[in-house]
């Protein structure tokens, strides 16, 4: 596999505002690859895996690149995860968010990828996924004539696949408020820290008291999509955080999940780390809510 | 196949503009080395595991293998050769030297590139934050222990810098 070219020629445009390119977009609909941070879009281009006959590039337009605190937390799509470190409102409240886009690959893709290519991949290891499913994510998607607000679970739909329609793009997303009480974290394991994850799991907790009021849990790589674990959830709601019960929410995390084999790793190896890795993230996010 | 439209291209390279016409396939680690003559820059895996071709665009680390020329137009890139001369070389440069920081020196371009953001952001980093600025940066003769002592090194000598200038 040659990787050190793009084989297949392609036009290239670089709209300067969000209109022009939805115009763009709506012309030319399934002609039409968007570019974001390219860092997985050109690896998939140079082995052959994709060949789109026109590019479109957002890098021009910085509409798209901000975030807002604003009640939550409002994210332009083209917002590198390294700017979302260097946000300080994101380091302090949504603590799993942070880890998540230290736990992206390497500094240079850290640079390059983009929270929206990210999620626009649909890739079922996605790392911002989890944490942003915890912070019950929204996305807003536009198209030349109108937009929709769709909740992030329902923009995954399956391995690759988003509730994308040709000519649609993703303007923003959005999470909700966190207040004091909130704690949250994610872990993600992989064979190498660069290496996409075999397993991601990220926990967020409203704590009152000594008692879980709010839990949420989501997990990456272990189903078709980036999934919520309900059913664990809903063990620990309500209820004084005891040992014993986290380890029997780490079980039902890992009843509730439907992973494969793949070159990663195991269905068999996802279903038992994913319990260990459950009882930590659980633990850490219970914690941080209480300090 | 086909033949392709090119653009033109102004791109500002260790401090000095260049123009080039690229074609929207081509990336910006083609461009520099193949039509800019800037060879320094090493070509790697291609698809943005082994950090080679790292350079600086606009003061922060980027893969040139994944970035297409045109997405660097208008844009500051700095390659090794733009962070230090060999009549004055920064001291990351000094200490990777000093320190046998090289062994074949393919992935040196990168890891400088990389260690030189990580030292303009934090000037005192730990091993930890050492290893993860160059995580990025894959060097098959395994010389990481040289390369790791060699940034603290130099870390060191900036931060010596910054206090003697007080």
């Amino acid at each position: 596999m040659n990787t050190h070219i793009l084989p297949q020629p392609f036009e290239y445009v670089e709209p300067q505002t969000i209109d022009e390119a939805l115009q763009y977009l709506s012309e030319h609909k399934e002609k039409v690859k968007i570019i974001a941070g390219g860092t997985d879009l050109l690896v998939q281009m140079k082995i052959g895996k994709v060949s789109p006959p026109c590019l479109l590039s957002l890098s021009k337009i910085s509409a798209l690149r901000y975030v807002i605190e604003e009640s939550g937390l409002r994210m332009g799509p083209l917002t590198t995860f390294r700017e979302l470190q260097m946000t300080p409102s994101i380091s302090k409240r949504y603590t799993a968010l942070f880890e998540a886009t230290k736990a992206v690959s390497t500094a240079q893709i850290q640079t390059m990828g983009t929270l929206g290519g990210n999620l626009c991949n649909g890739s079922p290891a996605a790392d911002s996924a989890p944490p942003l499913l915890v912070f019950r994510g929204k996305v807003k998607l536009m198209d030349a004539r109108e937009e929709r607000i769709l909740s992030l679970e329902e923009f995954f739909i399956g391995p690759g696949k988003t509730a994308l329609k040709a000519g649609e793009m993703l303007t923003e997303i959005e999470l909700e408020e966190v207040n004091e009480r909130t704690g949250s974290a994610f872990k993600k394991l992989g064979r190498v820290s660069a290496d996409l994850s075999k397993v991601s799991i990220a926990v967020a907790i409203v704590r009152k008291d000594d008692l879980c009021k709010e839990c949420r849990i989501a997990v990456g790589a272990v189903a078709p999509v980036p999934m919520r674990a309900r059913k664990s959830e809903s063990i620990l709601i309500g209820k004084k955080i005891e040992r014993s019960l986290i380890e029997k929410v780490s079980h039902q995390v890992s009843q509730e999940i439907s992973p494969i084999d793949d070159i990663r790793s195991t269905a068999w190896y996802r279903r038992e780390v994913v319990k260990a890795m459950a009882r930590e993230t659980i633990q850490l996010a219970w914690e941080r809510a209480a300090s | 196949m086909s033949k392709t439209k090119l653009y033109p291209l102004k791109i500002n390279i260790n401090g000095v503009w260049k123009k080039a016409k690229v074609a929207p396939e081509e990336s910006l680690l083609k461009v520099l080395r193949e039509k800019l003559g800037h060879t320094e820059v090493k070509e790697g895996c291609g698809k943005g595991d082994c950090g080679a071709c790292a350079v600086l665009l606009n003061g922060k680390p980027v893969n040139a293998c994944l970035t297409l020329a045109l997405q660097a137009d208008q844009q500051k890139v700095v390659t090794v050769k733009g962070i230090g001369t060999p009549d004055r070389p920064h001291p990351l440069q000094e200490s990777f030297v000093k320190r046998g920081a090289i062994q074949c020196g393919f992935c040196t371009a990168g890891m400088l590139v990389s260690a030189k953001n990580l030292l303009d952001e934090n000037p005192n980093p730990s091993r930890d934050e050492i290893k993860k600025a160059i995580s990025g940066n894959l060097c098959r003769c395994t010389g990481y222990k040289k390369i790791i002592e060699a940034i603290e090194e130099a870390a060191q000598k900036i931060r010596q810098t910054i206090y003697d200038k007080r």
